[in-house]
């Protein structure tokens, strides 16, 4: 419960076993009709990695890996009807991230989500093909220092009860 | 390799060069505040071309004006009014220094 988005990292680097743990976590996630049409790209080479982040204004660490997470659209298309191709994809993709930052966490390892990134500059330095999307990042790396969690909101504010509206501290009133 | 590719400084302006048009292309379809955030994350960039300079070279002032960016840019996120009050100050920091200057 104590995760947190991690955005400072000790230039220690993952070794491939922790990344091995982390990704089998990730493939073990739920997916839309069981579609796994999730694509993982370990980025551990520096250059690389540099490639990537000067082209995700969203990337603002200097952490020193990071796993692309893509979606291979032929998969979603050919199985997945519209609701694959528009949406399913993008959710398999979000829970496959979620079970890898809750695995690196278990790990001790820091990680951050990061979405703001030039699609098209990626597919280029990554030479992910065109049947493919890169959906998400995960930043990766020993957390340097544990941030302050931001504010959430309380479990009454945003679960009813029964039906929408419906107070879930009151018991449904 | 060419003399521009060996010059480091001409290596961190493509950088910049890569993460502000990557921003601007970014600010068409992300939501609106995103763009605050990424013009005040440039400018701390902008302003980190000073490690190109001898160290005696560097203005003092931008150079607290970078690390004051760094320590407070992150508000963004997690405290609005925070955020606010902060490029305000900046701002009326950087009218300070420019009379002084009598720029």
């Amino acid at each position: 419960m104590n995760r947190r988005s991690i955005r400072s990292f000790t230039e220690e680097e993952i070794s491939k076993e922790m990344f091995t743990r982390i990704l089998d976590a990730a493939r073990l996630a739920p997916s839309g009709s069981n579609l796994q049409g999730w694509r993982f790209i370990v980025v551990a080479d520096p250059h690389i990695l540099k490639l990537v982040r000067i082209f995700s204004p969203g990337f603002l660490s200097n952490a020193p890996s990071a796993i692309v997470v893509c979606s291979d659209l032929e998969v979603y298309e050919k199985e997945g009807g519209e609701v694959g191709r528009s949406y399913t994809r993008i959710a398999d993709c979000a829970m496959a991230v979620e079970n890898m930052l809750l695995a690196a966490h278990a790990l001790g390892l820091g990680a951050c989500v990061i979405r703001s990134f030039s699609r098209i500059a990626l597919k280029e330095i990554l030479e992910i093909p065109a049947k493919a999307e890169p959906e998400l990042i995960v930043a990766l790396g020993h957390p340097k220092a544990q941030p302050k969690p931001p504010p959430k909101r309380k479990i009454e504010e945003i679960t009813y009860l029964n039906k929408y509206g419906a107070s879930w501290a009151d018991g449904g009133a | 390799m060419s003399n521009i590719e060996k010059r480091p400084v001409y290596n961190y302006l493509l950088e910049l060069a890569a993460y502000m048009a990557s921003s601007a292309r970014g600010c068409l379809e992300e939501p609106p505040s995103y763009g605050t955030f990424r013009l005040i994350d440039a400018l701390g960039k902008v302003l980190k071309i000073q490690d190109y300079l001898p160290e005696a070279e560097k203005d003092q002032f931008l150079e607290k004006v970078r690390e004051d960016i760094e320590r407070n840019k992150f508000l963004k996120s997690t405290n609005h009014e925070a955020f606010e009050k902060f490029l305000d100050d900046l701002i009326l920091e950087l009218v300070k220094e420019a009379k002084k200057r009598c720029i």
